[in-house]
């Protein structure tokens, strides 16, 4: 008896995928008319991040005028699932993917060569692989990539306070990305009169004495995007505000952590460039092979409140003018 | 659908190796080897840095292999000569291959787009069938040698092992850096299939291997048809196969992974209900029987 | 024959729960002979079992075997000459294994263990003769899972195991002890038949004075680690023993 029970619900539950496919995040059930764009989204996480990336896109192609059916999958994290859901978007023919995070842009790379890709949230396109070269991406792959507006962000020191000429970054040893962004603000340093002095951490127990270490030799502070470092960004910002230090931070999530400001991107709005990439293979009939990589065009300042009432500045300053407070 | 089951029985392959390598420390040794979440990677990345400067996809993949074993030996050292718990052995070494996968190629995500890969010579699904299929038969003749079955010995019974004169932690050993090796060789396929290697490409992979062995159980548990190893293929290529529908059918990615699950759940109940269910039948059959026998007895002494 | 000298053995050293088992304790063992150990709780008899066996170190002493001195010998490397049968009938067993398996794993015990097939066809032929001189059936269920066999069928299997190579000394440890009494009588026939027919020398420890006394050859009753009595088992009588054990109680209490 027990065994009817189980292959019953059993039974039962094939039939509810069946019918759950009915709750699909298609948005057309009716039968494909062939003259309907359809595009396949395939982002590879949930993170604020890239679903604002993916909002931003289906809002843009709005603006612009295109009606597509869309596909969202979303592989939660899981490489191999984001590889199937590349698959599927080939098997269905689309005509256009657009892949949230490098994984995911990869993945889709890997699974057609022919169908036009527009990635977006990729940070290095070129060292993924996934284009030849920023302008000249050369195959079926092309989008936008999220590199931070660094030099922005260094300006936003003389900027505040014109004395400052030693900025200091924390920086973990074993994430390759943190490197490269130290390389590159040293470089960008040199041409804003700015010198860096770096301190590397192995263990996020590390943070507060070497935040300790660096604040004697440095007359601000600037976060770069480093996991452990925004996983104690609160003790980083805290330290620079009792020793009445300018911070600078490259994420908006940073401000959020007590930072003082960001000039950041906007993920929603590197969505909406994406779009428009996306228009131009769709409606003018462009190769992505010529259309360039863009990095982000509008940059968002955003500040923190209380940073900047506890560090005694004024609100009035031209800095501030165009930034936007941050929310709790 | 037919390209998308081919692609879900090809990813399905390429996780039934590492299923096998599961189930020698999970089953076999009844170890739980939680290095796992780095060896994978390991093996990816080992690949990568081979093929990198030349040398061949095959000999490469081996060489992972080879070299990926040695996380299995860091884990039996720790544990075996530092008396660190098995569990906490895995653990420590899986966060030392986080650091040592970044160092091997100084990044964390390696594109192999432009190098050469064992797919480059055929369908991947044949490749895949005759590489798992040599992998299992080896096993299985491994698994029938003397050494193959102190293995089994071991995970049964230590103790039995050692009144057979022979050392319980030279076998643990042994099965540790042979289910390494194989984790790490799953790893350095799956990134020549995907076409990239990545830092997180172990994340959640120890769930895939259990789910596959689980599934692969509730198939005819002891049949002599179906043995181990070929249960554990079976597994892996049904959960890709569960996956790979629900994937095609558009359900909404949101219940992807509650339905892998649930899916899990389920087989499991399916497995242990079945099983009670079995029993439950004895003892009904059983009591019965008791009960005419005396019955008969009574009617019998009153004559 | 088996000679230990001066075995000295404390548990928990150095604390407050220190407890000396035996001291300076000296024991000589004829070969080809059963002995059957008896005596209290904490007399030391498993404590001498497992020091034998080289699962446990004594702090000082020396145990000679057949003129080998074993005494620094690790446990595995005993194996070769020991064999042993537990009370637990799952101990000297693997239970996911079958009869014909864990008896081709025995017939390797104190060798290398390699890359060559274990089960051979000779293997086969072997066990089945072996089994069938056990006359239980248990040749019909060569390739039964020993987890499906019962408690006697398992024991019966450990006792085989431990004997197939002859070793030079077989340790019983209350081998009997969790068995009900009609398959515990059969177990100690068997028993008997195997350590006769390959004139193994013979350790027993049992709780149980009748079959100490019937199925061994000399009886030693030891109390806090020294030896009480030491006499020929026909010589002795199931009164005796409870006389002595009563009257040690009271001296214990007293």
């Amino acid at each position: 008896m027990k065994k009817n029970v189980i292959s019953k619900l059993l039974t039962i539950f094939l039939i509810s995928i069946v019918l759950l496919s009915g709750c699909s995040s298609k948005e057309s059930q009716t039968t494909v008319d062939k003259k309907a764009i359809t595009i396949g989204i395939s982002q590879l996480a949930e993170h604020p991040a890239l679903d604002a990336a993916r909002r931003g896109f289906e809002d843009g192609l709005k603006e612009l005028g295109i009606e597509a059916d869309i596909e969202y999958q979303n592989a939660q994290g899981d490489i191999p699932t984001s590889l199937s859901i590349a698959q599927k978007f080939v098997k269905d023919g689309v005509d256009l993917i657009f892949a949230i995070a490098t994984s995911a842009a990869q993945s889709a790379k890997q699974a057609t060569d022919e169908i036009p890709i527009v990635f977006s949230a990729v940070t290095d396109p070129v060292e993924a692989e996934l284009v030849k070269s920023m302008d000249s991406p050369g195959g079926n792959i092309t989008g936008t990539s999220d590199e931070s507006p660094m030099d922005r962000q260094l300006k936003l020191f003389k900027e505040i306070d014109s004395s400052i000429k030693k900025v200091g970054i924390v920086f973990n040893t074993s994430e390759p990305n943190s490197q490269v962004q130290v390389k590159k603000a040293k470089e960008l340093a040199a041409t804003l009169g700015l010198e860096i002095v770096e301190v590397g951490i192995n263990t996020i127990n590390d943070i507060p004495q070497a935040v300790d270490s660096i604040i004697k030799k440095v007359d601000a502070i600037y976060t770069i995007t480093d996991n452990m470092v925004a996983s104690a960004i609160n003790v980083v910002a805290e330290k620079a505000i009792e020793n009445n230090m300018i911070t600078v931070g490259a994420e908006e999530s940073h401000v959020t952590g007590s930072i003082l400001i960001t000039d950041g991107i906007s993920y929603y709005e590197l969505g909406k460039q994406s779009a428009k990439i996306a228009k131009e293979i769709l409606i003018d009939g462009k190769s992505p092979s010529v259309i360039p990589v863009e990095t982000a065009v509008n940059t968002k300042k955003v500040y923190n409140e209380e940073t900047l009432n506890a560090l005694g500045l004024d609100i009035n300053n031209e800095v501030f003018k165009d930034a936007e407070k941050i929310a709790k | 659908m037919n390209s998308l089951i081919i692609t879900s029985i090809e990813q399905g392959l390429i996780f039934a190796v590492l299923a096998m390598g599961i189930f020698i420390t999970y089953k076999i040794l009844d170890m739980a080897d939680l290095s796992v979440e780095g060896t994978f990677p390991f093996g990816a990345f080992i690949f990568a840095k081979l093929v990198s400067t030349g040398v061949n996809p095959f000999i490469s993949t081996i060489l992972a292999f080879g070299i990926g074993s040695l996380a299995g030996l860091m884990t039996a050292v720790l544990f075996i000569k530092l008396k660190i718990k098995p569990l906490l052995a895995g653990i420590l070494t899986m966060t030392t291959l986080y650091s040592i996968n970044l160092r091997i190629n100084g990044k964390s995500n390696i594109p192999l787009f432009n190098f050469e890969s064992v797919f480059d010579i055929g369908p991947a699904l044949l490749i895949l069938v005759v590489t798992v299929m040599a992998i299992k038969i080896t096993l299985d003749q491994f698994l029938k040698t003397e050494i193959g079955y102190l293995l089994i010995a071991t995970g049964d019974n230590e103790s039995l092992v050692k009144s057979l004169g022979a050392n319980s932690n030279k076998f643990k050993t042994i099965g540790l850096m042979l289910s390494n090796g194989l984790i790490a060789f799953s790893g350095a396929l799956m990134a020549q299939y995907q076409g990239f290697a990545d830092i997180s490409m172990g994340t959640g992979i120890i769930v895939i291997g259990l789910a596959s062995i689980i599934i692969g159980d509730t198939i005819k548990k002891d049949s002599s048809i179906f043995n181990s190893t070929t249960r554990a293929i079976l597994g892996a290529i049904i959960y890709k196969i569960i996956g790979g529908i629900a994937i095609d059918l558009g359900l909404s990615p949101n219940d992807l992974k509650a339905i892998s699950a649930i899916i899990v759940i389920l087989f499991i109940a399916y497995n242990n209900l079945a099983s009670d269910f079995l029993a439950s039948i004895k003892n009904k059959g059983e009591k019965k029987y008791a009960n005419n026998t005396r019955i008969i007895e009574k009617v019998l002494q009153r004559h | 024959m088996l000679t230990i000298q001066g075995l000295s053995k404390k548990f928990y050293k150095g604390t407050e729960n220190e407890i000396e088992v035996f001291n300076n304790f000296n024991l000589y063992i004829e070969e080809n002979k059963c002995t059957a150990i008896i005596g209290p709780n904490g007399c030391g008899k498993s404590t001498l079992l497992n020091i034998l066996a080289g699962s446990i170190l004594p702090d000082s002493g020396r145990i000679i075997l057949n003129g080998e001195d074993i005494s620094n010998l690790s446990e595995e490397n005993r194996s070769r000459l020991i064999g042993r049968v537990y009370q637990d009938p799952s101990m000297g067993v693997s239970p996911s294994l079958t009869i014909l398996e864990n008896m081709s794993l025995a017939d390797k015990k104190g060798e290398k263990f390699t890359l060559r097939r274990l089960v051979k066809k000779n293997t086969i032929d072997k066990c089945v003769e072996i089994l069938k001189s056990l006359d239980l059936g248990l040749e019909h269920k060569l390739n039964t899972k020993v987890k499906y066999l019962s408690g006697g069928q398992r024991q019966s299997l450990s006792l085989i195991m431990a004997t197939m190579k002859h070793p030079d000394l077989l340790l019983l440890d209350e081998h009997t002890a969790a068995l009900d009494p009609k398959t515990s009588y059969i177990i100690m026939e068997k028993t008997k038949e195997l350590i006769d027919k390959y004139k193994i020398t013979t350790i027993m420890i049992s709780h149980n004075m009748k079959d100490a006394i019937r199925y061994s050859d000399r009886i030693i009753m030891l109390n806090k680690g020294k030896i009480v009595l030491d006499k020929p088992s026909k010589n002795t009588a199931e009164e005796e023993l409870i006389e002595i054990y009563r009257t040690k109680l009271f001296e214990q209490i007293a």
